[in-house]
């Protein structure tokens, strides 16, 4: 473990010194008066070919630091990175969104948003793109190529990958039930509910919560088992939400197809030198769809 | 010098002083008491200027920071997400904006509004009107509104398209003023929870420029309470009680030290001193005690002082009485003296003012006694004066007082005694007299006594009781048997001896201006009838005639002018020579009194006639009591008058006390028979004969011998035979005037 952090530090190194990034933030009118924002990191000398679009997790933004840490380690690779921010309703969203905001946006929403950030890459001479996300953005470009594969997508790679509805990720059985009853009886006003982190207050309409309840364990099992693009998981053996669930889900995204990079001791996001893993497992496997393409 | 003051008791000193001490004690702290609420009142008006300006910075700021609060909430994702999704904006401003931490406490409210400016909700009618925000946007971006007691403040924003700057709606924010300047201001000047805005602009806007211009108009507050209020204003009224009240402890223990230390003690020595004036003659003692040692050494000092004093007082009034005594007490006779007499006489008056007791009294007088004194010396004299007293005392009741009243004259006064008492008396004193040891003294003469009586009824009698009795007793002298005289009646003795007050007013202006003098002159003749010289007898003129010397000399011998009537004399004997009056050949002799006789510049008095003593016969006649008074003395003088040319000559020889020792050794020339041995050689062969044997050994020794009182030729004849060499009498002329 000590050596092949110490090699992968040596070239990261190097690569770096020779990479020059050039970042800047893009936006997308999604509609019309609505705008989607992205970072966009692209090395001087990229490979025009292979981008990567970097989706961060539930509520969060392309700041966050795993996904920060994520889009270094694929632009020291050379790879253009694009992360967008997830709208959940709000263009041009710069902020975290916060468990007691309100929430309208859906799992759908998302996709859609996936897609046009996808079309962009694409309008933008990119011949292959990656997927990665990171936890329920892996879910939400898991939804995506599940329900509505984009030809360009040629890999998936998803991180601390789980379910939104299920037992052990903070959901409760009841809330579902109390949005299907709020939407059976017509009165879809906003409520609490729990959903991952956000634990009795994450103030949703109905159908914001709902459309999440659909990807379950076995959904999302078999999304994967559905999709055509390689999967790569990399996971962290002492992420919270595993313990929870139990590494059986690791059995289970392997017995999918999904091939499996572990990290011994990191957690969900990868924190402090589990970062360096993280890029490090992220080079091997890009390297290897890299030399695949060439 | 006199005092512009005057002295008050010692209590109100201390009244005063405390009262002007306690006075300008109090003024003082009055003025500090005032200065301090000046500053305070000063300090206050300072504190709310500087408050009212604090609170226009304030409101200010707070201007400045409602805009950055709307701005940033304008930023706000969520405010971005209701202006693209406005479908569940009711619940994200009721339920979502007041719970998240963009919110704050002094917001009153959060609206949205649309591109157009119209609220993103859609209320119905019957939808409550929000007094905070309108429902579409206002005209003015900033502006504050009285709603709901509050002053609050709309600010109005837009909210712009990120992206492409397009504007997108807006953003309305309502703060509460007056609850942000309590949690957020910060305020030296203001008491934060005082802020509150005034009720009575409810509903109405006011633009900034308004609040900032007078905030204290819409915005009432209450400074801070200053450092002088909070804690030195009380301290300071604190310690001016503190000392106000120490003021009254000390004034009241200043006035109990005054009250106990001096006052009471001051007040208790007046009193000692008040008693020690009230009895002046006692010791006084006085149990008090002080707290100053001063005032009990004082008191003690005053005690001693008095104790002393009053010891003093009683040897004082020991030795006054011993005084009195022996003032009053004839250290000779052991008798009372003229001091007493006199004082119980003044008694006697007094006390015969309411009484009807009679008062008598006895003057009695030793005959001759100064020739007893001069013969047989001052010794025997004395002894003679004992012998007398201890007679009378022996002789007169224990009722009767007896005084020695001058050399040989004793007075005795008796009350109760008529006359014939009193004359009884005086027989008795007088044969007790006759039994005294006189003899044991060597005295060869009987010694005889001459006795004037007098009594009186009124008290007006008593003051003339010594004067009667002294007429009485003068008779008596005069009388060579009846040797007490009892004083009869004022008309019967005045027309003797007494002198109207008219006749002496004549005599004294006579004797005082020479004016009346006159000088008779009666010749002195030889046995062949020749003039030898010319006695000078004095009269004074009158309108009703001449006065004779036997009232000028009642007069001359009561008032001791015997010197005056000789002055008088001689000068009217010099201007009677001078003028030529007195023929050639002859002589004058005038009569001089023993006092003129002793006077010191007797010479000069006689000067101008000693210039005659060569022309004419000058002759000064003395008297028998002359030559026996200072005898010494006085024979000194007849010397020096002998030396000036005079001769002298004794006259009226034994008509009284006559010793013929005198003869030897007196410096005289001629001596004159008194009448009555002039009359006595026609009585009797033995008188006669005791008389020329006299005259033949005055005679023998050289004298001139001149007899009087010849009126008759045998008279003359007689004396003639008798040996004399010098005649006088009516028989050769009465005096007359020349």
């Amino acid at each position: 473990m000590y050596i092949k952090c110490k090699a992968f530090f040596l070239l990261w190194m190097g690569a770096a010194v020779l990479s020059v990034v050039q970042a800047q933030t893009v936006s997308l009118e999604l509609r019309p008066g609505f705008y989607l924002q992205a970072a966009y990191d692209q090395p001087q000398h990229n490979d025009k070919r292979v981008a990567v679009l970097v989706q961060h997790g539930f509520l969060t933004t392309n700041q966050f630091h795993t996904i920060r840490s994520i889009v270094q380690a694929i632009n020291d690779l050379g790879l253009s990175a694009l992360s967008p921010n997830m709208s959940y309703g709000i263009s041009e969203r710069r902020d975290s969104l916060k468990c007691d905001s309100l929430h309208t946006h859906t799992l759908e929403d998302n996709r859609m948003e996936i897609n046009a950030w996808v079309d962009w890459l694409v309008a933008q001479g990119y011949e292959h793109i990656v997927l990665l996300g990171h936890s329920s953005g892996s879910q939400d470009l898991l939804f995506s190529q599940a329900t509505e594969p984009h030809s360009a997508v040629a890999l998936l790679i998803v991180t601390s990958v789980f379910y939104f509805n299920g037992e052990g990720v903070g959901a409760k059985a009841s809330d579902w039930s109390r949005a299907r009853h709020m939407m059976l009886t017509g009165s879809p006003r906003p409520a609490s509910f729990s959903l991952l982190f956000c634990q009795d207050n994450f103030y949703a309409t109905p159908q914001s919560l709902l459309s999440y309840s659909q990807l379950t364990r076995q959904q999302n099992l078999a999304n994967f088992a559905y999709i055509a693009v390689p999967v790569h998981a990399i996971m962290g053996t002492s992420d919270e939400i595993l313990q929870n669930v139990g590494v059986d889900w690791l059995d289970d995204l392997v017995r999918v197809g999904v091939e499996m990079h572990l990290i011994d001791g990191a957690n969900h996001f990868f924190s402090s030198l589990h970062e360096f893993d993280l890029q490090e497992r992220l080079l091997t496997i890009l390297t290897a769809f890299n030399a695949e393409r060439n | 010098m006199r005092r512009w003051f005057k002295p008050i008791k010692a209590k109100w000193h201390m009244v005063v002083f405390l009262s002007a001490s306690l006075g300008l004690y109090l003024f003082m702290f009055w003025y500090l008491y005032a200065s301090a609420q000046q500053i305070r009142d000063q300090s206050s008006a300072q504190v709310y200027r500087a408050a009212q300006q604090e609170l226009v910075a304030e409101v200010k700021r707070f201007i400045a920071y409602s805009e950055q609060e709307a701005q940033r909430l304008a930023d706000w994702d969520e405010v971005r997400q209701q202006l693209s999704q406005p479908r569940y904006y009711f619940f994200w401003r009721n339920e979502r904006v007041k719970v998240s931490h963009q919110w704050r406490p002094y917001f009153n409210e959060l609206e949205i509004y649309d591109a157009q400016g119209r609220q993103l909700f859609q209320k119905g009618p019957n939808d409550p009107v929000s007094p905070f925000l309108p429902e579409r946007v206002s005209p003015h971006a900033s502006q504050f509104h009285f709603a709901q007691a509050q002053l609050t403040h709309r600010v109005f924003i837009q909210v712009d398209q990120r992206q492409s700057g397009q504007k997108i709606g807006y953003l309305g924010l309502n703060i509460d003023l007056v609850t942000w300047l309590k949690t957020q201001a910060q305020f030296q000047f203001i008491e934060r929870t005082s802020l509150v805005a005034k009720p009575h602009f409810e509903g109405q806007a006011l633009d900034v420029s308004a609040l900032l211009a007078q905030p204290e108009q819409y915005i009432a507050f209450s400074v801070l309470v200053n450092p002088v209020d909070n804690y030195l204003w009380p301290l300071i009224q604190d310690f001016i009680r503190y000392v106000l009240l120490y003021a009254v402890l000390i004034a009241i223990l200043f006035m109990l030290f005054f009250r106990y230390s001096l006052v009471r003690p001051l007040a208790s020595l007046t009193g000692y001193l008040a008693e020690l004036k009230n009895k002046p003659d006692q010791v006084v003692t006085y149990q008090a005690s002080y707290f100053v040692s001063e005032f009990e050494d004082l008191q003690a000092s005053l005690s001693s002082y008095n104790r002393a004093l009053v010891q003093a007082q009683e040897k004082i009034d020991a030795q006054r009485e011993l005084a009195y005594q022996q003032s009053r007490t004839d250290a000779l006779s052991g008798l009372a003296n003229r001091r007493a007499f006199d004082e119980a006489l003044d008694y006697l008056a007094r006390r015969l003012s309411d009484s009807t007791v009679p008062i008598g009294f006895m003057l009695l007088d030793c005959d001759y006694f100064k020739a007893i004194n001069d013969t047989y010396g001052h010794d025997v004299g004395d002894q003679v004066i004992r012998l007398t007293a201890k007679g009378l005392v022996e002789t007169v009741p224990t009722t009767a007082q007896t005084f020695r009243i001058g050399g040989d004259e004793f007075a005795i006064v008796l009350a109760g005694l008529d006359a014939d008492g009193l004359s009884d008396l005086a027989k008795r004193c007088l044969n007790h007299l006759k039994q005294m040891p006189f003899a044991a003294l060597g005295i060869q003469e009987r010694v005889q006594f001459s006795v004037g009586l007098s009594s009186a009824l009124t008290p007006k009698a008593v003051d003339s009781l010594h004067k009667q009795a002294d007429i009485a007793l003068y008779n008596a002298k005069h009388s060579l048997h009846d040797k007490i005289q009892l004083f009869v009646s004022e008309a019967l003795s005045a027309g003797k001896t007494l002198v109207s007050n008219e006749r002496v007013a004549t005599i004294m202006a006579a004797l005082q201006t020479g004016e009346g003098i006159e000088m008779h002159l009666q010749p002195i003749v030889d046995a062949q009838q020749q003039t030898l010289y010319y006695e000078s007898l004095v009269r004074i003129k009158t309108a009703d005639g001449l006065i004779f010397p036997g009232e000028i000399f009642d007069v001359v011998n009561h008032r001791r002018l015997e010197v005056d009537l000789d002055l008088q004399v001689i000068q009217s004997l010099t201007q009677l020579i001078e003028s030529g009056k007195v023929p050639v050949k002859t002589g004058v002799s005038l009569n001089l009194s023993p006092q003129t006789l002793l006077q010191l510049d007797l010479d000069k008095l006689l000067a101008n006639l000693a210039q005659y003593t060569c022309k004419y016969k000058m002759v000064v006649e003395v008297t028998e009591t002359t030559l026996i008074t200072n005898m010494g003395l006085v024979s000194e003088k007849l010397e020096t008058l002998r030396k000036l040319g005079f001769q002298i000559a004794l006259d009226d020889f034994g008509s009284g006390y006559s010793s013929i020792r005198y003869l030897a050794n007196m410096p005289v020339d001629i001596i004159k028979f008194d009448i009555t041995l002039t009359h006595a050689l026609n009585l009797d062969g033995k008188t006669r004969g005791i008389i020329e044997s006299t005259a033949t050994m005055i005679r023998q020794a050289g004298y001139q011998l001149v007899m009087e009182g010849i009126e008759l030729p045998e008279q003359f004849e007689s004396a003639k035979q008798a040996g004399a060499t010098g005649f006088q009498g009516y028989h050769f002329g009465r005096p007359q005037a020349v």
